[in-house]
């Protein structure tokens, strides 16, 4: 699965490397914080199952075969939790029953949650930036802090922001991600160049959180 | 403050527990109405125990389900219901069957994800939810000389005319300014300056007051500087030590040491002024008086002038200290950073270079040699206290800061006195060019016979015979047209006449203000290790 390659130590130490490529050229500091998932979609579970359960519950009805009169609860009680357990495991069937708009708007929320979280405030210039990446949605937030001025940066941080987003569809694979990353550099550079004695406040390591 | 590590797992706030709940209970609900439903019709006459399939009674079909049509479907919904019918009809077998391939299918999943291996990981330290420490303080640790670097490069890279030295001749002033109103219980005509809580900070303090005066300033320092309100504002926290007199209603006076914390903001949109107007605290758009200032518009301009549009303006004033004593003029302080190593700015060298390739007649050793004019000079005004020695060598604001310390010991009748004063090398710490400035900050390294008498020849500190050593931070300014060589020389840099400067800085001769830095170097700063490091 695409979403696997982004849990190797070779993408931990190439998302490093990036960071700090795209750190030599700005003052901003770039953190990268990744997800399996930014929400809890419990209720796309619960419509999994239900659907399996109606599902189940049509089958038991029109097929040739005869069931216990006793068996129908049961079976649909049984095949409402299968279904919800399954759900949790199947990521597309999550996002199929969720709508996209309602994901953008988890990602964002978490995304601002680990601002804080990860103290990406703590700069001297109020430079850091956040790029969430949440691989169920397929969605990446980029949360600037207050130093970061998009209507500085102009059109093509802009563009450069959108192709985070796009490295993530139709399947999110690393290597887009990463070439996107490293995409951010030429808007930050040219906004907010580095100077020689910046010190890097945030550090470039990965770890687990 | 750490924040608990579960707030980083998803989880479901109040409100997607309400949006995720209604789904399920809705599900649920509609479950349960099937079984409902199908459980009582099967209570219908002919219903029997059982139920399933068409609606035949004991055998044919129609209806889904069955084999007719769809048959690329048929086997997999035959293996289900077989399953199912397996589940039920001999639950021993069935159960776990049915167990088992749900857990297989999920492991199956699980296994194509790597799920073993997917933990959640962010760069930045990623300390699992509390900061990490390697992530600075803000203020209170950043060296003074790289917020006051930060100040010059966040806002010069909108406004190129900014200027640090006008910066802080302009901090000056209005700091002096501030306080005169203050003492006149008038900081709010100085309203275009002064925001609401600075305004009620200085209202405050001027209780019982009616007069301040004798405003010096003795060092400034930077604390910290932030872009701030989406970039679009410049922030810098400056940091004043200087000493007051405030008179008071009867008539006393009472000399105060003072350390103030100011916060001043700017639009980044905003210009800087023209040198020649960088003290004068008038309209900050059009620099009419401020008298010609109405509420918060300016008469002459039209403009709102109270919003740090235009200019610089003072956010809050913090109080660190206020004390009641006179300066101190005696006592013995170690020496503090002499064998600190010299702190170089990373651009130094490269900025020099590109001085020098501006002005080829500027060289090292043209400046060490005005370097070990100025120390020279200083060196026997001080000891005997005669300003007019060190006047066309050293910044307004500089000298200003000297003539109070002179005054002060002549007030006290002692002189601090320094002998065999020389320069054993001088190192070079940082260049800062701007629109209007060149500041070459050097660390000089000297020693010289350090010690204060009284007017009746006693020492009271230091030693007439044992030489101390002491290292500071010079900062020397010269405007950034100038080109003249170095003087060496005791001349005027303009007319050539023997120097003779006023108490104003200008010239006797040709009344031309030399002190400023449009000529020669002059000394701007003077810096101790423990502060500029």
């Amino acid at each position: 699965m695409s979403e696997a390659s982004f849990y190797t130590e070779s993408a931990r130490g190439a998302t490093r490397d990036a960071v700090k490529e795209v750190e030599a050229r700005t003052s901003a500091e770039i953190v990268v914080a990744l997800r399996r998932v930014s929400g809890s979609y419990r209720d796309a579970d619960y419509l999994a199952g239900f659907l399996l359960a109606i599902v189940t519950l049509f089958v038991m009805l029109f097929a040739e075969h005869g069931f216990p009169l006793l068996s129908f609860p049961a079976t649909m009680i049984g095949a409402f939790v299968a279904g919800a357990f399954f759900s949790t495991s199947v990521a597309p069937l999550r996002r199929a029953l969720t709508q996209p708009a309602r994901r953008r708007a988890q990602v964002g929320a978490a995304a601002r949650a680990a601002f804080v979280d990860l103290g990406i405030s703590r700069t001297t210039g109020r430079s850091g930036v956040l790029v969430f990446v949440s691989l169920l949605e397929r969605e990446v937030e980029v949360v600037a802090d207050i130093g970061v001025d998009p209507v500085l940066l102009g059109e093509d941080w802009t563009r450069a922001v959108a192709a985070l987003r796009v490295s993530m569809r139709p399947a999110p694979t690393f290597d887009a991600f990463r070439a996107a990353l490293l995409g951010l550099a030429a808007p930050l550079e040219q906004g907010m160049p580095r100077a020689a004695d910046d010190v890097n406040e945030l550090p470039d390591e990965v770890a687990a959180t | 403050m750490s924040t608990p590590r579960r707030l980083l797992r998803p989880r479901s706030s109040l409100s997607s527990l309400r949006t995720s709940a209604l789904p399920a209970l809705v599900a649920l609900a509609a479950l349960v109405a099937t079984v409902l439903v199908v459980t009582s019709a099967a209570a219908r006459p002919g219903g029997g125990s059982s139920f399933g399939g068409s609606s035949r009674s004991g055998g044919g079909s129609s209806g889904g389900g069955g084999g007719s049509g769809g048959g690329d479907c048929t086997w997999i919904i035959e293996i289900v219901v077989f399953l199912f019918q397996l589940t039920f009809e001999h639950p021993v077998i069935g159960v776990p069957l049915d167990v088992g391939i749900i857990v297989a299918i999920v492991w199956w999943v699980r296994q194509q994800g790597g799920a073993k291996t997917m933990t959640d990981w962010s760069s930045g330290g990623g300390s699992g939810g509390a900061v990490s420490p390697a992530a600075p303080v803000v203020a209170s640790s950043t060296p003074s000389r790289v917020a006051r670097k930060q100040l010059f490069l966040v806002v010069a890279q909108a406004d190129p005319g900014f200027s640090l030295v006008l910066f802080e001749d302009f901090a000056y002033a209005l700091y002096a300014a501030v306080h005169e109103a203050r003492g006149r219980n008038q900081a709010d005509a100085l309203s275009p300056y002064l925001a609401v809580e600075a305004i009620g900070h200085l209202s405050r303090e001027a209780q019982g007051v009616t007069e301040v005066r004798a405003i010096v300033v003795g060092a400034l320092r930077y604390l910290r500087t932030v872009a701030s309100n989406g970039a679009r504002r410049v922030e810098v926290t400056l940091e004043f030590e200087a000493n007051y007199t405030e008179i008071d209603a009867s008539g006393r006076s009472q000399s105060y040491y003072v350390v103030e914390r100011w916060t001043l903001s700017r639009s980044r949109a905003a210009r800087s002024r023209k040198p020649e107007m960088a003290r004068i605290v008038g309209c900050p758009n059009c620099g009419a008086p401020l008298s010609s200032v109405r509420g918060n518009t300016c008469a002459y301009c039209h403009q709102v002038v109270n919003t740090g549009e235009f200019d610089w303006m003072v956010d809050s004033i913090v109080e660190v200290e206020k004390t009641k004593r006179p300066p101190q003029l005696t006592g013995d302080t170690a020496e503090v950073g002499n064998d600190f190593p010299t702190v170089i700015d990373p651009d130094a060298q490269a900025r020099y270079q590109a001085l020098t390739r501006r002005d080829p007649s500027f060289s090292w050793q043209h400046l060490t040699g005005r370097v070990a004019l100025v120390f020279g000079e200083m060196q026997v005004a001080w000891s005997t206290l005669e300003w007019k020695r060190a006047r066309p060598f050293v910044s307004d604001q500089l000298f200003q800061m000297l003539s109070y310390w002179m005054d002060t010991y002549r007030h006290e009748k002692m002189r601090n006195v320094t002998e065999n004063g020389r320069i054993m090398r001088i190192e070079l710490a940082a260049v800062i060019s701007d629109a209007h400035y060149d500041a070459v900050t050097l660390r000089v390294f000297a020693t010289s016979l350090d010690y204060t008498i009284t007017d009746g020849g006693k020492v009271v500190s230091g030693s007439r015979s044992t030489e101390r050593a002491y290292t500071e931070y010079w900062t020397l300014i010269r405007g950034s047209n100038a080109t003249t060589r170095a003087v060496s020389d005791r001349v005027c840099p303009n007319c050539g006449a023997p120097l003779d400067i006023s108490m104003t800085g200008n010239c006797t001769s040709c009344k031309v203000k030399v002190t400023a830095g449009e000529f020669d170097w002059v000394l701007s700063r003077i810096e101790q290790d423990d502060v500029y490091g």
